[in-house]
């Protein structure tokens, strides 16, 4: 075991694995911080240049982008509220205020700060707990695909801030939305109006795309001249005091935790296990009404989740063989050209290859905190760009980038239509968080349980004999119950002290 | 495929995705595009169907194709631990199950979903039907227990099937796989069903001749480097190389047999 | 109550029921099974439920704010640019197109000519470089 260890450490200690990580993660830093290009989008360019490398070598690289876009996509949605990949929705709620309070520093500090927290982490759930996480993974059946889809969608509420009711309205929109295409079950075609370019569904990047990108855009446009448009440019300290750090461990700590377990079942990612570690973050959080207004403990729980949920896929990929989201269905691909087929066999033949990809992640992380800090006071100094020309730069990559998916002009229409349609929400203040949970996680919700009724001969009451499903359940109604309890709670208590007073 | 035909042609080969209906869009797209021979198209077995879907008015006759270079046989999987051995177990308690053992598919309307309602046509079976969207996670609920079987290319299952988390009782085909050699056929147990997966190259309709002899000659030099067989080793295809005219007979015979099996399939599926 | 919040649950009232009339349409399961038809009914009978709730609701003070009419001006005629470049997609050079546009919605908002065009024509060929020539994805 040892020898393994030490012979994968090894193979990572060269200077031209080394090399290609940190191009990989500067790289990745590049696609993920740019709103239109995603990190998915990266690590299938780069894909067929690593077949001239080793597969160290171009393991690195590949991990490396990986690693390097899921932070980055951070710092748009810290600095402009523009979110670069979806897995960073979360991260601006929190971290945009903090910029517009003049503390992009620390907000982008943070952000490279736990999102390396977040994946050393996740790593470690990765090196020890690999089987049993897979395991888990693999009860993953529809029953509990709905449950976890409904959990997501009950969240709806929670995320909405003060415009619950709009904000459901939104998700509703999102469910009605994610309808569009071939029915998951029965392939009828649905709501496609004729169109051939519908049958697969409305794409989902072109529309986050258009919601946060140029929705953002058109929004500040209105905003222009007025007050509350960005501040001074002030960008403030970088590194968190040590009493802020004590505040954000847990947070940190729970972040990281979900975004392994949600990124390790496959077809799930950060960009669900961050706003499930946002708003459970919250909840438990003694100072929730700062949740969305600038809470550290919010942007630290949710970058932390966005980038464990790396490590939470990478161990899905290497016990089971099994993609947990769509890089690292791509990153097999890479891996089977090498010659290596990752599933049990890889843990039971080939331990010190496994054990370079563990620390291949681990020096990932380090570099990305590196990056990070290092680059918070050149990155900031984006917020002095004349913000005309920072629009049209969102506008123009969000356009080629919609397009470029694939290849299609519809995805710009949708993009454009989702634009003005983010504009005019943001305007009537209606929520979008819980628009984008409904598109991803509708579909998700629908073709399990119709799996699920089909598995048990359309027995809905034999569905709550899955204990995982009943955990979801029970978690989703404690989640709506909850606000009820809290009031009622309060009350009780104010009483009480008002006997205690007379 | 198209690294290793680029340097016969002396033209950069870009390679452009365009997912979405089974492909229907990027035959379409193609179809479309002026028949000069820069533009062209990877053929898979869905150009064949999805007229007969509706998905898109398309099929091999308005196209110019180019040549086929592979081939993938279904193969039925089941749970390494569950109790069916052999194929004939398998079937005989899916005739007496009527309906009891759940078989995923990769969705309706795709290729291995095709072969299951061959297997329901050809052997008397009757399965409950998982449909996902795609071959992966319809094995996933296989190798998680949430489903009995599943039916997909050789090649999606093989690594599954040596890590011993899967078991192959057959593969559709006349011949044995070169992969799963050990797997017994469909045809040597006296059921000749199977419709495999198969892919291509087309051009836009009307493309002159010697354009498309040209692109055929680069595919085919391409088709016989080692990279071109181990790659097909690996994935579980079969290289197969048929040119313009084998591959358009083909094609047509494919089509003739979608469009006359698949009424009749979907039938059966509906009066389940 | 507000005018934009009538609109907004007046807006969605009516889709909600689009949508359950028309799930109505979809073909049904069968046996017992939800068919493709039940989702649609079931989102749309919520999102219609939500948006009576939305009307019938007492509103507080009403929460816009209010946009100069100058910006709105600037916001719609981004708009009317960005769906003009989109109709000309796929005419002309891509360069050509795209600078061109990025150079009369940077005028339009009110940058100078010079910079604007020199920024126009730097990320045009930036866009250009990074997704034609690096990603491979044809653009003309």
């Amino acid at each position: 075991m040892i020898g393994e260890i030490l012979a994968g450490l090894a193979a990572v200690l060269d200077w031209h694995v080394l090399g290609f990580l940190a191009a990989g993660v500067s790289l990745g830093a590049v696609f993920g911080s740019l709103p239109g290009l995603t990190a998915t989008m990266g690590v299938a360019v780069l894909t067929p240049l690593t077949f001239w490398v080793s597969a160290e070598q171009g393991l690195a690289m590949l991990l490396g982008i990986y690693c390097g876009a899921i932070p980055a996509g951070g710092i748009p949605a810290i600095l402009i509220n523009v979110p670069g990949t979806p897995a960073s929705i979360a991260t601006s709620w929190d971290g945009y205020p903090l910029t517009r309070k003049g503390q992009a520093g620390l907000a982008l500090g943070i952000n490279a700060l736990a999102s390396a927290a977040g994946q050393l982490t996740s790593i470690l759930f990765l090196a020890f707990l690999a089987f049993p996480i897979a395991r888990f993974a693999l009860q993953f059946g529809p029953a509990e695909y709905f449950g976890l889809a409904l959990l997501g969608i009950s969240l709806m509420a929670g995320v909405s801030g003060r415009h619950v009711l709009k904000g459901m309205l939104a998700g509703s929109l999102g469910l009605a939305l994610a309808l569009v295409g071939l029915d998951p079950m029965t392939a009828y075609p649905r709501y496609t109006f004729g169109m051939s370019e519908f049958l697969d569904g409305i794409s989902f990047v072109p529309v986050m795309i258009g919601l946060f990108g140029l929705g953002e855009v058109l929004v500040q446009i209105s905003d222009r001249h007025a007050s509350r448009a960005v501040s001074s440019g002030v960008i403030g300290r970088i590194m968190p005091k040590a009493a802020e750090a004590r505040t954000m461990l847990g947070a940190t700590l729970s972040g990281a935790t979900v975004g392994t377990m949600v990124g390790a079942i496959p077809a799930a990612g950060g960009d669900i296990g961050s706003v499930i570690a946002w708003e459970q973050a919250r909840r438990t959080s003694s100072d929730k009404d700062k949740f969305g207004k600038g809470s550290l403990r919010g942007l630290a729980t949710s970058c932390a989740a966005c980038n464990a949920a790396i490590g939470g896929a990478m161990t899905t990929m290497l016990t089971l063989g099994i993609p947990g989201d769509a890089v690292s269905a791509i990153l097999i691909g890479a891996l089977l050209i090498h010659g290596i087929q990752p599933g049990p066999l890889l843990f039971a033949n080939n331990q010190s290859f496994v054990f370079s990809i563990v620390f291949l992640l681990v020096f990932a992380s380090l570099l990305i905190m590196a990056i990070g800090i290092l680059g918070a006071k050149p990155l900031a100094r984006i917020l002095n760009i004349p913000p005309p020309w920072l629009w049209m730069g969102i506008v123009l990559f969000g356009t080629v980038g919609s397009y470029a998916l694939n290849n299609a002009v519809v995805d710009v229409w949708a993009m454009y239509v989702a634009g003005i349609g983010g504009f005019l929400f943001r305007k009537a203040s209606v929520p979008l968080g819980p628009l984008v949970l409904g598109l991803i996680l509708g579909p998700m919700m629908e073709s399990n349980l119709r799996r699920a009724l089909i598995l048990t001969r359309g027995d809905w009451l034999d569905l709550l004999s899955r204990p995982i499903l009943l955990v979801f359940v029970a978690a989703t109604i404690l989640s709506l119950l909850w606000p009820l309890i809290r009031a009622r709670r309060r009350a009780a208590k104010r009483n009480h002290r008002l006997s205690s007073d007379a | 495929m198209a690294s290793l035909a680029e340097g016969q042609i002396g033209v950069p080969i870009v390679c452009e995705n365009k997912p979405g209906a089974s492909g229907a869009l990027a035959f379409s797209y193609v179809a479309r595009r002026s028949a000069d021979g820069y533009t062209i198209g990877h053929a898979p077995v869905e150009i064949a169907i999805v007229r007969s879907l509706g998905y898109a008015d398309i099929g091999p006759s308005d196209v110019s194709l180019i040549c086929l270079v592979s081939k993938t046989a279904p193969a039925l999987v089941v749970q390494a631990d569950s109790p069916w051995q052999s194929f004939q177990e398998f079937i005989e308690a899916a005739r007496e199950g009527a309906g009891r053992i759940v078989m995923a598919n990769s969705g309706i309307g795709s290729i291995w979903h095709f072969n299951i309602l061959l297997m329901e046509q050809g052997t008397g079976a009757r399965f409950t039907h998982l449909p996902y969207g795609g071959s992966t996670p319809a094995l996933v609920s296989v190798i998680g227990g949430h489903a009995d079987a599943a039916v997909a290319g050789v090649g999606e299952v093989v690594s599954h099937v040596k890590a011993g988390k899967l078991r192959a009782l057959a593969v559709f085909d006349e011949t044995r796989s070169g992969v799963l050699s050990e797997v017994p056929t469909t045809h040597e147990m006296g059921f000749p069903i199977g419709a495999p997966a198969w892919s291509g190259f087309f051009g836009p309709g009307g493309m002159a001749e010697q354009r498309v002899t040209l692109l055929a000659k680069a595919f085919k030099t391409a088709f016989g480097t080692s990279e071109w067989a181990k790659l097909c080793r690996e994935r579980g295809m079969e290289a197969l190389f048929l040119d313009k005219d084998e591959f358009g007979a083909f094609a047509m015979d494919q089509q003739r047999f979608f469009e006359s099996e698949i009424p009749k399939l979907v039938r059966l599926e509906s009066s389940e | 109550m507000n005018r934009g919040e009538t609109a907004t649950g007046g807006l969605f009232l009516a889709l909600g029921i689009a949508l359950v009339a028309s799930g109505l349409g979809l073909p049904p399961g069968v046996g017992g099974l939800p068919g493709a038809g039940f989702f649609p009914q079931a989102i749309g009978g919520l999102m219609a439920l939500l948006a009576a709730g939305l009307l019938v609701r007492r509103s507080g003070a009403g929460s816009e704010e209010s946009v100069p009419a100058s910006n709105l001006m600037q916001v719609a005629g981004t708009a009317a640019l960005l769906f003009g470049y989109l109709l000309l997609w796929g005419t002309g050079f891509f360069a050509a197109r795209t600078a061109a546009f990025l150079l009369l919605t940077l005028r339009f908002l009110g940058q100078k000519w010079m910079p604007a065009a020199g920024y126009s024509g730097v990320l045009t060929a930036f866009v250009y470089l990074a997704f034609d020539m690096g990603l491979n994805v044809s653009l003309e």
